[in-house]
C-alpha cells in the first residue's frame, strides 16, 4: 500500500507575541486541526473501503504539522499543499511568504497550493475565491463544521486521481487541475455552483486555479455514520465520465476506412487495430491504447469499450496490464460525416 | 522567575513508549510530538515556570498553579487530539534545577541536569504509582486550585497488588482535573474525534496487555463525568436512555456490546458504576426511572451481574457515592429477589 502524504501546515506566530487570549485561540485551534485532520484520515480510509473502489493501491492521509514562524525555519517546504492562514479574525497569513515564494518559483512537487480562511462557527457558508496576490491557486473560506468535508474532498481528489493511473508528472498533473476546472464550469449551472463552491464565478477566467471536484460527493456520502455506496459509485462514474471526454483524442474515420488522429503513433499494425475494432459499429466507440513506453509508445494492448456503457470497466482491465503500463491514452473513435 | 518562589512541581510521562513500543519510527514520531506540544504551549507558563524536557517525560515547575495547571490542560488537550496520552501529578515543592556538564581536553564529556531538591523524589514516586492516564492532583493542593477556572473530578485509577502470590487489583481515589468543551463545536462535533482516538488508543494499549489498557479507565471516568448531560427514559421498545452525551452512549455500547472482548481488562466493572452514579444523580429522572435502566443495566452488563452484591463496599464514594450506592443495593436486592423467588417457586405453583 502506498502512503500518499499531503501536508497541512499551521504557521502559527511566537505565542509569547499574543495577547493571552489570541494565544488561547491559536493553541485551540491548533487543537482542534489535529482533532479534523484524524476525522479526514479516518473519513478517507472509510470511503475508499466501501466497496465501490475496486482497488486500493494509494491512500492519501492529511498530515499536519505545527511550526511557530521563525528565520530560519526548518519546515520542509516541498511537500505543503494547505496553509491555515487565518482563523476568525487572527491573520497568519505573512507567517508564509517562504512557502508560497518556493512554489510560485516552482521548487516543489506540488501542482496546488490551498489557502484555508477558518471561519467562526456561526458562519456557516462555504466559499471558494481566488487568491488575488496570485500566491494561492485558491481560498477556501469555512468553519471548523465543514471543514472536513473539504479536506475530504481534496484528499478524495488525489484518490480518484491515482485510481485512474493518471500520469505523476507535475506538468500534466498542472494541466489536469486545469481540466477539472473546465469541467466543473461546462457541466454546472450557476445554483449549483453557488450551492457547492459558494460562487458563481462567472467566466472561466474568474474561477481559482483549484476546486475540488469530488466535493458535491462528499457532502451526501456520510449518512448516519456509514458512507452511502451509491453517491461513491456515482462520483467514480462522473469522474470516469470526465477523464473519456476531456483527456480523449479524437480519431475519425472515413468510409474509405483511413484513420485520422492517431498519425502521432506512426504505426500500421495500431491503424489496423483501431480499424478493426470499430469496423461495424465505430460512433459508439470509445478505445484505450495501453502504452507500455510513452517514449518509445510500444503498444501493450488495445482495449474497446463502448461510449453508453456506464460503468468504470475499462478501468479494471488496466490493472491487469499495470505491472507493464506506464501510460495509456483514450481514444474518441467517430465516423466522417459526408 | 525566581527560583526561590517555586512552589508547584509536576512530573508526566508519555504512555506508549517504553515497554509498549517497539516500532522505532512510531516511538520517534510520538517522541517528537510530544517534545513539539511542550515547546508550543510552554508560552502558557508566561514567564512564572519552565519546563524540561526529557525524551518521553517532563518536569514542569511554577510560582503560580493556576499557569502550571493551564499549561499541563492545554498539553493533555493537544496530545489528545495527537492520539497521545500522559500521565502527571502536580504536588507542592521545588525542583531545584541544575544544569550540569564536564569537559576534558575542550570536550564536553558529559552534560544534563542536576535535581538538588528532595522533593523530586516524592513527586517520581507519586508519580510512577499513578497507573492512570490524567492529572492526578496532590491533595495538599486541592483547595488552592481556583475553581473558577478548573473543575476537579473524582476519578479513580486501577492499582495491583500480589497476595498470597495471586495479582489483585484494587481502585484508588484521586483528583483529576475535569475536560472542558470550549465551545458548541467541541462539544458535539469535535468530541466525535477524540472518542475515536480515544479508543483506538485504548484498545491498542489492552491488546498489547490488560495492565496497560486499564490505564484508561481512569481517562473515561473522566470523562464520563465531564461530559455529563440530562437524561430522560424512554420505556418503548423495551426502554432506552436518551442523553446527548456521546461519552455516555459510547462507554455503554462498549459494556454492553464489547464486554466480551474485554473481560480481563482490570476495572471494567468500574465504569459500569460510573455510568450508574452520573444517571442516579440526574434531576430529570424518578425512581422508577432510575429502577429501570439499573434492571437494563444489570441485563446488559456483564461486568455488573454477582461481582458488586459482596464487594460494593471496595469501591470508593468518590466513584460510586453513599446515597447512589445504597439506591443500587437496594434495587438489585428487590429485583434480583423477586427473579430468585419466582425461578424457585414457579415450579410449585403451576
Amino acid at each position: 500500500m502506498n502512503v500518499i502524504k499531503r501536508n497541512a501546515v499551521f504557521v502559527y506566530p511566537d505565542l509569547n507575541l499574543l495577547s493571552r487570549d489570541d494565544m488561547l485561540i491559536t493553541n485551540r485551534l491548533i487543537t482542534n486541526m489535529y482533532t479534523i485532520v484524524s476525522m479526514v484520515n479516518k473519513q478517507i480510509v472509510d470511503i475508499l473501503y466501501c466497496g465501490e473502489f475496486s482497488r486500493v493501491k494509494c491512500l492519501p492521509t492529511a498530515k499536519l504539522t505545527m511550526e511557530q514562524a521563525i528565520s530560519d525555519s526548518k519546515l520542509a517546504l516541498d511537500n505543503i499543499r494547505i496553509c491555515i492562514v487565518k482563523y476568525k479574525d487572527i491573520n497568519y497569513a505573512e507567517n508564509y511568504t517562504n512557502i508560497v515564494n518556493n512554489y510560485k518559483n516552482g521548487n516543489c512537487d506540488i501542482s496546488h497550493l490551498v489557502a484555508l480562511h477558518i471561519l467562526a462557527d456561526d458562519d456557516n457558508k462555504i466559499t471558494f475565491e481566488q487568491d488575488q496576490t496570485g500566491g494561492f491557486d485558491v481560498i477556501i473560506k469555512c468553519n471548523r463544521k465543514n471543514l472536513k468535508n473539504i479536506l475530504v474532498s481534496i484528499m478524495l481528489d488525489i484518490s480518484l486521481y491515482h485510481y485512474f493511473l493518471l500520469s505523476g508528472k507535475i506538468e500534466e498533473r498542472k494541466k489536469f487541475n486545469i481540466k477539472k476546472i473546465e469541467y466543473i464550469f461546462e457541466n454546472n449551472n450557476p445554483e449549483e455552483l453557488t450551492e457547492i463552491y459558494g460562487n458563481y464565478f462567472g467566466e472561466i477566467d474568474k474561477y481559482p486555479k483549484y476546486l475540488p471536484y469530488s466535493l458535491k460527493y462528499v457532502r451526501k456520502c456520510k449518512q448516519n455514520g456509514q458512507v452511502n455506496q451509491e453517491i461513491i459509485r456515482q462520483a467514480i462514474c462522473d469522474y470516469d465520465a470526465f477523464i473519456v471526454k476531456n483527456l480523449s483524442t479524437n480519431v475519425v474515420i472515413n468510409r474509405n476506412g483511413s484513420v485520422k488522429g492517431i498519425e502521432q503513433y506512426d504505426d500500421r499494425c495500431l491503424i489496423d487495430t483501431v480499424q478493426k475494432l470499430t469496423k461495424n459499429d465505430p460512433a459508439s466507440c470509445i478505445i484505450i491504447i495501453c502504452l507500455q513506453d510513452s517514449a518509445k509508445k510500444d503498444i501493450v494492448d488495445v482495449l474497446k469499450y463502448k461510449k453508453e456503457k456506464q460503468s468504470n470497466t475499462w478501468i479494471h482491465k488496466l490493472y491487469s496490464l499495470s505491472e507493464t503500463v506506464q501510460s495509456y491514452q483514450i481514444f474518441n473513435v467517430k465516423l466522417e460525416e459526408n | 522567575m525566581d527560583d526561590n518562589k517555586n512552589d508547584y512541581i509536576a512530573y508526566f510521562d508519555l504512555l506508549g513508549t517504553r515497554g509498549f513500543c517497539e516500532d522505532s519510527n512510531l516511538y520517534f514520531e510520538n517522541i517528537k510530538a510530544f517534545n513539539e506540544s511542550i515547546e508550543q504551549l510552554s508560552s502558557f507558563l508566561n514567564g512564572y515556570g519552565r519546563v524540561g524536557v526529557f525524551s518521553d517525560c517532563a518536569y514542569a515547575e511554577s510560582n503560580d498553579l493556576s499557569y502550571l495547571l493551564e499549561f499541563l490542560v492545554e498539553l493533555r488537550d493537544t496530545l489528545n487530539a495527537r492520539g497521545l496520552y500522559f500521565n502527571a501529578v502536580v504536588k507542592k515543592g521545588k525542583l531545584g534545577i541544575e544544569s550540569s556538564s564536564t569537559s576534558t581536553s575542550n570536550c564536553e564529556s558529559m552534560f544534563g541536569v542536576k535535581f538538588t531538591n528532595s522533593d523530586i523524589a516524592s513527586l517520581y514516586i507519586e508519580q510512577t504509582n499513578f497507573k492512570g492516564v490524567g492529572i492526578k492532583i496532590d491533595e495538599g493542593i486541592v483547595n488552592e486550585v481556583d475553581s473558577k477556572q478548573f473543575s476537579l473530578v473524582d476519578c479513580i485509577y486501577v492499582a495491583s497488588k500480589e497476595e498470597n502470590h495471586v495479582k489483585i487489583f484494587f481502585p484508588v481515589k484521586y483528583k483529576d482535573i475535569s475536560y472542558r468543551p470550549r465551545d458548541e463545536w467541541e462539544k458535539t462535533v469535535g468530541i466525535d474525534g477524540q472518542l475515536n482516538q480515544f479508543y483506538t488508543t485504548f484498545f491498542s494499549a489492552y491488546v498489547k496487555s490488560p495492565k496497560f489498557g486499564a490505564y484508561y479507565i481512569s481517562a473515561l471516568i473522566n470523562l464520563i463525568k465531564s461530559y455529563t448531560t440530562d437524561f430522560e427514559w424512554n420505556p418503548s421498545d423495551g426502554g432506552k436512555i436518551e442523553t446527548k452525551s456521546k461519552v455516555f452512549i459510547s462507554v455503554k455500547q462498549m459494556l454492553e456490546k464489547k464486554y466480551s472482548d474485554l473481560e480481563d481488562l482490570p476495572g471494567i466493572e468500574y465504569l459500569a458504576l460510573a455510568l450508574l452514579d452520573v444517571v442516579y444523580d440526574s434531576d430529570n429522572l424518578v425512581e422508577t426511572d432510575k429502577r429501570e435502566i439499573t434492571k437494563m443495566f444489570m441485563e446488559s452488563m456483564g461486568c455488573l451481574k454477582k461481582k458488586y452484591m459482596h464487594s460494593l463496599n471496595d469501591v470508593p464514594l468518590e466513584l460510586f457515592g453513599e446515597k447512589n450506592r445504597n439506591l443500587f443495593i437496594k434495587m438489585c436486592q428487590e429485583d434480583l429477589s423477586s427473579n430468585f423467588v419466582k425461578d424457585v417457586l414457579v415450579p410449585l405453583t403451576d
